[in-house]
């Protein structure tokens, strides 16, 4: 008895994904809930377990191709002694639709058209291999190029220099490696989001002395507590949490031809990987002590370090926090992510002149914040951003949940 | 056969006013001559080469001038000429042996190769072979299954022979005078029905290196090799051929040993496909170690297979339709060129 | 008549020297020392000695595959040769030819060869070049009677004598050609007589009688160097042992015949009419023996002694540049 291997639904969303590797060769043991291969889409990539226990059969879609949420990517044969050449053929053979007439418990029927026969195939692999030709594959190698993705135009369908210097040149139709996976799916989401999405930005320079002294407490009393290394940008983003938590307006997307409003708070965090930059997304902020915030923001950087995120753990904020502090930037000026309606930009905290009544110096951070103009006028985002200046060169005027210091450090008051 | 423009005026570096248009016969006899006055140790035997001046006029006045010690008629005695030839080289003289149809060059075969070639090696360099082995090869008019052949890969074959095959009446001349001034045996292969093509050549006096090919025409899709009679057919083909967007580049390689392959792996890095047009057969040819050296050189370079154009194997028909079809003609190359970029011709 | 003096001991130690020389060439080989296999030449040394005495070191000689003899009679040293024997460094080729391909342009030798008839085309070709260049110098070239009825023959005696080449032709004629009897090889066992067809003079001798080999060959010599081209000398003889080291040569000769032969040793011959006739004495002939047997030791322990060439030469002399 064989299993269908299918492009598992990774989302809600999802309608089509791409192989980004196999984890087990033709004929390897295959062990339930084991990771069996790999698949990227437009938002997320990630391995997948195999249901069954089993040997893998012959591999139907290899590595690199684009296939639509079900389509049938190998068998794996149920460890009956069947003979696994006969397995995987891209179709089943006639023979096999008349003995498994009737659909088997625990398998997917596959869909009826003649099989080929293995001589084709390997005829079609060998003509595969050979129709390459050996300049067009030095080329593809060293303008990395994926030979999988580039039909060849020579004789007899070879591929030739010509075909490797257009595909290095026009848009791919296919993604095949990971990395290549990655810049993709953010080319295209911060293409569509410039495309689509009208803005506005805002911008601050903000007195930070008392909020790094602020910083500098909490995460005294915290480590006291045992607990991990507060930062600057935990503090940031209980900043833009609890200013939405209050502003109804900026709390919503736009989705379909309206305004959509959310009752709890999630933001998004941009972190920079290996692959890309990723914003996981930290829900429910408005109800999160600051001790609990921190952990999930560590245990999501390093998911997404490790490229492990999920779906579930990029989809559905409202705002992005994005702090290129670390950096010698003053300001900059972020792209908002698709599906959201801001996103706040931070510079460096740095000594600056600053003129209150007379000229003296404080450490201070440049905000910018960009907003949706669908879901805000320009006057709700200046608001927005003068709450949360407020918030920051005051801090005192808002209690800073600790878990250790309830009674001490910055002292609690509620919120309104 | 006439006036096919090659690079004969560019190599001179001279304007067409300036250099004399000369046959390729005259060519070989202007060196022959010119050496002969040099260098004493020269002389000259072979079958009617004496007072009748050679079967294609490849000797003319040269018996005149020399007269009969350096410049002497054979009996028919290839055999001889040639073992006669390379005796007189090992007792210090530089004899140059014509045996006018490179077909009969068999007969002297085991002369040359066995001793001629391996005679400075063998004594440890202590005796020199200066001896020239002339003669014409290839087909004209239907010379037929004996007088047509074009063996030169026998001899590019055997280490410790020179192999000179001259295209035109400036490689002719430059070669030849090159050759007589050469310490090694050299089978200096000219072609019968290239001696009454006229081309430029200077009148002062320049030699022509060996191993150094010739780009007789740049091109960037194709990279053409063609020897003797078949570079002028591949001009005529390449003509045809660049109408049709085709661009091909013609080298001629002018000597087989020592053999310039550098020039030829330049090109084919350049345009990614190799056809090499020759007059001989493909089996063992010189096509095929010029294929070979690619494949195994500049194999990452190749954008399509080898193509080798070839004379048909068989022996060489007298019937001119016959012969028309087995030696490649400049619509067979024109049409299969053609065929490797995809094109009908 | 009596020949000039000295020139009996002259012979006799040009003979002991090719005698034992390559009984001690068979020596080495059968130790398995030797590379390759040789063709000695032992019976013959009044060809080579008998005809080399009348040339200068000028005059050009071209050998076969048995050319020891010729080798050492035109003055390669033995030294020189048998270390040559041996594929090693210091022989007159470098090693690199072996026993049948000794070189030595000082004193004219143009080769021993591995092919059979090219010597006679060689030796017409240096006389050619001299003839065009002007030169006094004749050429010598030697064959056997296996080369007689091959093309490169007719061809070569032909050109020399259309062309009055100085040249000597010598016919080494011991009867076999490998295993094959010369009268199963031609119609016509007279090899002297073919220098008819070329309307040179044919003179044929008893090839193991070193003081008539030295005549005739002296004035065919002669000839050539006036300018009167070339003669044909057939030089009757007999090798005493196979046809190569390993040939017994007894398959296809009778053990009578060989002994027979054996009688007519050129060395012993001359020897036992010089004493008679007192052109020598016996002792004399013994110094001769002692010192050449020294000087053939020496050879050997020179030979088996020197080194191979080295491999990064073996790419060296293939073109001279």
């Amino acid at each position: 008895m064989s299993f269908a291997i299918v492009m598992p639904q990774l989302g809600l969303t999802m309608e089509e994904g791409t192989v980004s590797g196999w984890l087990k060769k033709p004929g390897d043991v295959v062990k339930k809930n084991e990771p069996l291969f790999s698949v990227s889409t437009d938002k997320v990539e990630m391995d997948v377990e195999s249901a069954v226990d089993g040997t893998l059969g012959k591999i139907i879609v290899p590595v690199g191709e684009t296939v639509k949420v079900g389509t049938v990517l190998a068998y794996v044969n149920g460890g009956d002694g069947e003979d696994i050449t006969a397995i995987g053929s891209e179709q089943p053979s006639s023979e096999d639709l008349e003995e498994s007439s009737a659909p088997q418990e625990g398998s997917i029927q596959p869909t009826s058209a003649p099989a080929r026969s293995v001589v084709e195939q390997t005829s079609d692999r060998a003509r595969s291999r050979q129709s390459v030709s050996p300049r067009a594959r030095r080329l593809a190698k060293e303008l990395g190029v994926d030979l999988a993705a580039v039909r060849g135009n020579g004789l007899d369908g070879q591929v030739t220099e010509k075909d490797i210097r257009g595909a290095s040149a026009g848009p791919r139709d296919r993604v095949a490696s990971s990395d290549g996976a990655r810049r993709q799916l953010i080319a295209e989401r911060l293409t569509q989001s410039v495309q689509t999405i009208p803005t506005f930005s805002v911008a601050a320079e903000v007195n930070a002395e008392n909020f790094v002294a602020l910083h500098e407490s909490l995460k005294q009393s915290m480590a006291q507590a045992g607990g991990a290394k507060l930062t600057i940008t935990d503090l940031l983003l209980t900043v833009f949490a609890q200013t939405l938590k209050g502003n109804s307006e900026l709390n919503a997307t736009w989705e379909g031809n309206a305004v959509s409003r959310r009752t709890s708070v999630d933001l998004g965090l941009a972190v920079a990987t290996p692959k890309g930059v990723v914003a996981p997304v930290i829900r429910n902020l408005g109800s999160t002590n600051l001790q609990a915030l921190v952990a999930r923001r560590i245990e999501l950087v390093e998911k997404a370090r490790a490229g492990r995120l999920s779906l579930a753990d990029l989809e559905g904020g409202v705002g992005t926090l994005s702090n290129l502090g670390m950096y010698r930037v003053d300001h900059f000026q972020a792209i908002i992510t698709p599906g959201q309606s801001s996103i706040l930009a931070v510079g460096q905290i740095r000594k600056r002149p600053w003129v209150s009544e007379t000229l003296s110096v404080k450490p201070t951070v440049m905000l910018n914040l960009t907003v949706d103009h669908r879901v805000a006028d320009g006057a709700i985002g200046a608001a927005f951003l003068s709450k949360m200046v407020e918030l920051i060169e005051n801090p005192q005027n808002f209690s800073w949940q600790s878990t250790a210091s309830s009674g001490d450090g910055a002292g609690r008051r509620s919120n309104a | 056969m006439g006036g096919v423009k090659t690079a004969s005026q560019a190599e001179a570096g001279q304007t067409a006013d300036q250099q004399r248009l000369i046959t390729y016969a005259e060519a070989g006899v202007e060196a022959v001559r010119e050496e002969m006055r040099r260098d004493p140790s020269i002389f000259y035997m072979g079958q009617g080469i004496g007072p009748r001046g050679g079967n294609f006029q490849q000797s003319r006045g040269l018996w005149a001038e020399f007269g009969g010690e350096r410049v002497r008629d054979t009996p028919i005695a290839e055999r001889g000429q040639t073992g006669l030839g390379i005796g007189a080289a090992l007792a210090g003289s530089h004899p140059i042996v014509d045996i006018v149809f490179l077909d009969f060059v068999l007969e002297a075969i085991c002369e040359i190769i066995q001793q001629a070639s391996t005679i400075h090696y063998i004594s440890d360099g202590k005796f020199k072979v200066p001896v020239v082995v002339r003669a014409a090869g290839g087909g004209i008019r239907s010379t037929g299954p004996h007088h047509s052949h074009t063996f030169y890969s026998f001899f590019m074959h055997i280490p410790g022979l020179k192999v000179a095959l001259p295209s035109t009446p400036y490689d002719v001349k430059g070669l030849m005078k090159t050759t007589l001034r050469d310490d090694n045996p050299v089978i200096f292969i000219e072609h019968k029905a290239l001696y009454n093509i006229k081309g430029h050549v200077p009148e002062e006096e320049y030699l022509i290196p060996f191993g150094q090919a010739a780009v007789r025409k740049p091109g960037d899709q194709i990279t053409l090799v063609a020897m003797g009679q078949m570079v002028h057919r591949a001009m005529q083909a390449a003509v045809r051929l660049e109408q049709e967007g085709i661009s091909v580049e013609i080298i001629d390689p002018r000597t087989l040993a020592p053999f310039d392959k550098d020039t030829i792996l330049t090109s084919v890095a350049k345009t990614g496909r190799l056809v090499i047009v020759d007059e001989a057969y493909a089996a063992c040819g010189v096509s095929a170690e010029i294929a070979a050296t690619v494949a195994s050189e500049a194999l990452y370079e190749l954008d399509a297979p080898i193509l080798r154009i070839c004379t048909l194997p068989a022996p060489h028909a007298f019937s001119p339709s016959l012969d028309n079809y087995l030696v490649p003609s400049v619509d067979r190359i024109v049409s299969e060129v053609a065929a490797l970029v995809g094109k009908k011709l | 008549m009596k020949p000039p003096n000295g020139l009996a001991t002259s012979l006799y130690r040009g003979m002991v020297e090719i005698r034992e020389f390559e009984l001690k060439a068979k020596e080495i080989f059968r130790s398995g020392k030797m590379p390759g296999f040789i063709h000695v030449y032992v019976g013959e040394e009044a060809i080579a000695v008998g005809v080399c005495a009348n040339l200068r070191t000028d005059d050009y000689v071209a050998s076969t595959h048995r050319g020891h003899g010729h080798a050492l009679a035109k003055g390669i040293s033995a030294r020189s040769a048998m270390a040559e024997l041996m594929g090693a460094v210091d022989g007159c080729s470098g090693g690199r030819g072996g026993t049948m391909h000794l070189y030595e342009p000082s004193v004219g030798f143009l080769g021993s060869n591995g092919v059979v008839p090219p010597g006679i085309l060689i030796g017409a070709g240096a006389a050619l070049s001299a003839k065009v260049r002007g030169s006094d110098q004749v050429a010598v070239a030697f064959f056997g009677d296996g080369a007689v009825n091959n093309g490169a023959f007719h061809e070569g005696l032909n050109l020399a004598a259309t062309w009055n080449l100085p040249v000597l032709f010598v016919c080494e004629n011991n009867l076999y050609a490998t295993e094959m009897p010369f009268e199963q090889a031609t119609k016509n066992t007279s090899v002297a007589s073919r220098a008819a067809a070329y309307k040179i003079p044919g003179v044929a001798v008893d090839g193991n009688d070193v003081l008539e080999v030295y005549a005739k060959a002296g004035e065919a010599v002669e000839r050539a160097r006036r300018g009167e081209g070339p003669t044909l000398l057939e030089c009757l003889t007999y090798r005493w042992f196979g046809h190569h080291e390993g040939d017994p040569g007894t398959s296809y000769r009778t053990k009578e015949e060989v002994a027979a032969w054996k009688k007519k040793d050129p060395i012993q011959r001359l020897r036992e009419k010089a004493v008679a006739e007192s052109w020598a004495t016996a002792g004399e002939f013994n110094d001769i023996d002692n010192e050449v047997s020294r000087v053939i030791q020496d050879a050997a322990t020179f030979a088996v002694g020197n080194p191979q060439p080295a491999v990064n030469t073996a790419l060296d002399h293939v073109f001279s540049n």
